[in-house]
């Protein structure tokens, strides 16, 4: 598989847009181009070659593809944080998610949605990342990998953030009735 | 209150808040520093915390850990070649033989420090836990504790990088215990630390 399909197949389970990635992947592209003369056409044929070509490359190879696309991800990321007077070309992102909710029943689910972030903000620290992954939808193995940490820890540290959340809920009169 | 419903109401709250940066994000390179886990764990939590209440940070950060995981030199190669048969072989007969959580098997181990091995962390007198600096492309690390001979008094299989000592290694560790650390590297090869006396 193509380094930027994985990119893209990794990335869009949790929010990444294609554009995203496209974006990403242009500038490599530029980068590799421009390289090219001085040896990097290995790199660029992983980057573009059909299923199986990533197989064949060498550490070398592979190590020289990451840096470049970790650097030109870098750049597009500062290039998006300029002020935003100067971000009109910054065509690939999609504008905030409208937070207006007219109908009663999605106020009282947005106040619960708060009072769930509110209480999440109060977890123990070395809990609250973990808890947090979780709840956007990251796998304990993601987490363990991000962090660094074994699956025993872990689930730990999830087991009791969680248990914290549902306490803090608790406090303030949200029990496990609350479905909203 | 179930888990899907919090994580449900979660990504509710997480839609409503701003999408842009502010005077608290981190920059790009604290970001890349979490993926590739460079720095303290306090600092990297802190990163991450911030990150995840974020909706731009979040999106950055996805984009940096997709990068890592989609990258081929973070995947295991997929070889199929009979090579990998005999690699599994030896594998298996050297954990067969040695016994991931074996206490006393004194097998003949090649045991030495490879080029660019793993650091280890100096433990202090009364450690409990063993700690060693994360190799770059490490997918899991093998920590073993021996006595003074070379018997394996402890091992384990970990992707952490730290060990918690048995109370009846610590016991021993005043009799010339010692320990090492190696890292599997994602393309399958080892790095090694060196032999070392765990009380100085």
């Amino acid at each position: 598989m193509r380094f930027s399909a994985m990119v893209r197949r990794v990335g869009i389970r949790h929010g990444l847009s294609e554009s995203d990635v496209d974006e990403v992947f242009q500038e490599v592209r530029i980068r590799l181009w421009r390289a090219r003369g001085e040896g990097s056409n290995r790199a660029l044929d992983t980057l573009t070659a059909g299923p199986g070509a990533g197989e064949q490359i060498s550490s070398v190879g592979s190590s020289y593809l990451y840096r470049t696309a970790v650097s030109a991800a870098l750049d597009v990321l500062r290039r998006h944080r300029r002020p935003r007077e100067d971000a009109l070309e910054d065509v690939g992102h999609e504008p905030a998610a409208p937070s207006r909710r007219e109908p009663e029943q999605s106020l009282e689910s947005s106040e619960l949605a708060q009072q769930v972030a509110r209480a999440i903000d109060t977890i123990t620290p070395s809990r609250r990342p973990v808890v947090r992954m979780y709840l956007a939808g990251y796998g304990r193995e993601e987490i363990a990998a991000l962090l660094g940490w074994s699956e025993a820890k872990t689930r730990n540290l999830l087991y009791r953030g969680l248990a914290d959340l549902r306490d803090r809920l608790t406090e303030q009169g949200i029990g496990p009735e609350a479905v909203a | 209150m179930t888990d899907a419903r919090l994580q449900e109401l979660y990504r509710e709250a997480m839609a409503a808040r701003d999408a842009a940066h502010d005077a608290s994000c981190p920059e790009p390179e604290a970001l890349q520093a979490l993926v590739e886990r460079d720095g303290s764990e306090a600092t990297r939590l802190a990163t991450l915390d911030h990150a995840l209440s974020c909706r731009s940070c979040s999106r950055e950060l996805e984009l940096l850990r997709a990068l890592r995981a989609g990258a081929p030199a973070a995947r295991r190669p997929r070889i199929s070649t009979p090579w990998l048969v005999a690699a599994s072989v030896v594998v298996a007969v050297a954990a067969g033989t040695i016994g991931i959580r074996s206490m006393a098997t004194p097998a003949p181990v090649l045991r030495g420090p490879s080029d660019q091995g793993v650091a280890l962390i100096a433990p202090s007198p009364n450690a409990t836990v063993l700690r060693w600096h994360a190799a770059p492309r490490a997918v899991a690390y093998v920590v073993e504790v021996m006595d003074a001979q070379g018997a394996v008094l402890a091992a384990d299989t970990t992707i952490d990088t730290t060990f918690a000592l048995p109370s009846a290694v610590r016991t021993a560790s005043a009799a010339g215990a010692q320990w090492w650390v190696r890292a599997r590297l994602s393309d399958g090869s080892e790095v090694r630390s060196a032999i070392t006396p765990l009380a100085r």
